[in-house]
């Protein structure tokens, strides 16, 4: 008599029923053994890994992964909270940083992280500081909750486009909705250069302005409390 | 469980942000390591699947029945968590089940006899038992040295980072067999 997951949850619902499988179990089954690897989503397996890793020394844990923790427990933001509108002159000295500021595109599904491959978009980040200076923002970069992050964009041609905040353990955010045209560009709406204010923000998140062709280009930044 | 990390259980359940961050702090590097021994993740994939299992344990924290299965059903999110990450990264059609978390100490009915037949010092015991050779060493390095990751232990042993995953999972279920066998004699007598 072997294990099958069945099995497996009658028995430990009523082991007393089951003398010839507890017998069975007494020595090793190469049988038994593979089903009850297989077998998920049991107590069982949590009990195993609780006393398992409480065998080695613990190392230590980080600040900086509670606070991200703490964010994502808090309720979300309405979407236009963190988007604002910065005036012509911050424009301006955007377009100087942004000129030489790298860019990533993809064009996978927002959420999945994936190999970067040629896209119709190019995204553009910088990091805009409360003395009012500028510094280009890259893949990983770190950057103060205090900014507020500006964008331009590349697009070969005129398209719709949505831009994104994801956040890790949250589902992606819809910031806003935008018209593209083909060429280099401050992000704007109709209201001015769009913007995206980090205060609040802490750990991973990642910025993406999505094509509707499908095409999108972002970055992902470690916002410091 | 100590009676200290059940205190904190119990206040983190009443709301108190103190204990949240005393859970993480003592929970963290469990789950970093259960993670790291699941599949080949990098550093940034662990921290973001770590986030979500806390993430997802403190939201549900209410649904646990009983403060002393913390440890067990928090591996147990985390184990969930990160399985689904390797699947969906797989490109697996359909991801893993959700893990009900009300349902948790439902799953089996003897959470609590389980607890009860298994501690570090029985694995202990365990790993003292097996006969020498590769599976042995990558336990022993794995969880109770625990300082090299799964990747180091590899390159250490000279194989791939799945055969050492594949080692652990091995004995992960040698001790599932030997802990229905003793929650059957508990049962028994």
């Amino acid at each position: 008599m072997h294990l099958d997951p069945h099995r497996l949850r009658a028995f430990l619902a009523r082991p007393e029923a089951f003398p010839e499988l507890v017998q069975h179990l007494a020595q090793p089954c190469s049988q038994c053994e593979e089903v009850l690897a297989q077998a998920p989503l049991l107590a069982l397996d949590g009990v195993v890994d609780a006393a398992a890793l409480s065998l080695a020394p613990r190392g230590a844990a980080d600040e900086v992964g509670f606070a991200r923790v703490q964010a994502a427990l808090r309720p979300p933001r309405p979407w236009s909270t963190p988007l604002v509108a910065v005036g012509l002159a911050g424009a301006l000295a955007l377009g100087l940083f942004l000129s030489r500021a790298p860019t990533r595109t993809e064009t996978s599904e927002v959420g999945v992280k994936g190999t970067a491959v040629a896209a119709p978009l190019g995204l553009a980040v910088a990091a805009r500081h409360p003395d009012g200076s500028y510094r280009p923002v890259g893949d990983g970069d770190r950057v103060a909750a205090s900014s507020t992050l500006v964008f331009q964009y590349d697009a070969v041609v005129a398209l719709d486009a949505e831009l994104v905040v994801e956040r890790p353990g949250r589902a992606p955010e819809r910031l806003g909705a935008v018209r593209l045209e083909a060429g280099r560009h401050d992000l704007r709406s109709a209201s001015g250069v769009l913007a995206l204010s980090l205060d609040g923000e802490v750990g991973s998140v990642g910025v993406w302005l999505v094509g509707a062709d499908g095409s999108r280009a972002g970055v992902r930044v470690n916002v410091d409390p | 469980m100590s009676d200290e990390l059940h205190r904190t259980v119990a206040a983190a359940r009443g709301g108190e942000p103190d204990a949240l961050r005393e859970l993480y702090r003592r929970c963290r590097p469990l789950v970093v390591r259960l993670l790291d021994g699941l599949g080949s993740f990098t550093p940034d994939e662990v921290d973001d699947v770590a986030q979500e299992t806390f993430v997802r344990a403190f939201k549900s924290l209410s649904s646990l029945r009983s403060d002393a299965h913390f440890v067990p059903w928090l591996l147990t999110i985390a184990r969930n968590r990160g399985l689904s990450s390797l699947s969906k990264r797989a490109g697996a059609r359909r991801a893993l089940e959700e893990l009900r978390l009300e349902s948790w100490e439902q799953l089996d009915g003897s959470a609590e006899a389980l607890q009860l037949e298994l501690d570090a010092a029985t694995v202990r015991e365990l790993i003292a038992g097996l006969p020498a050779g590769p599976e042995k060493e990558t336990v022993q390095l794995f969880y109770v040295e625990g300082q090299l990751s799964a990747r180091q232990i590899a390159e250490r042993l000279g194989v791939g980072k799945s055969a050492v995953t594949m080692r652990l999972e091995r004995f992960r279920a040698r001790i599932k067999r030997e802990l229905l066998v003793r929650l059957a004699q508990r049962r028994r007598h």
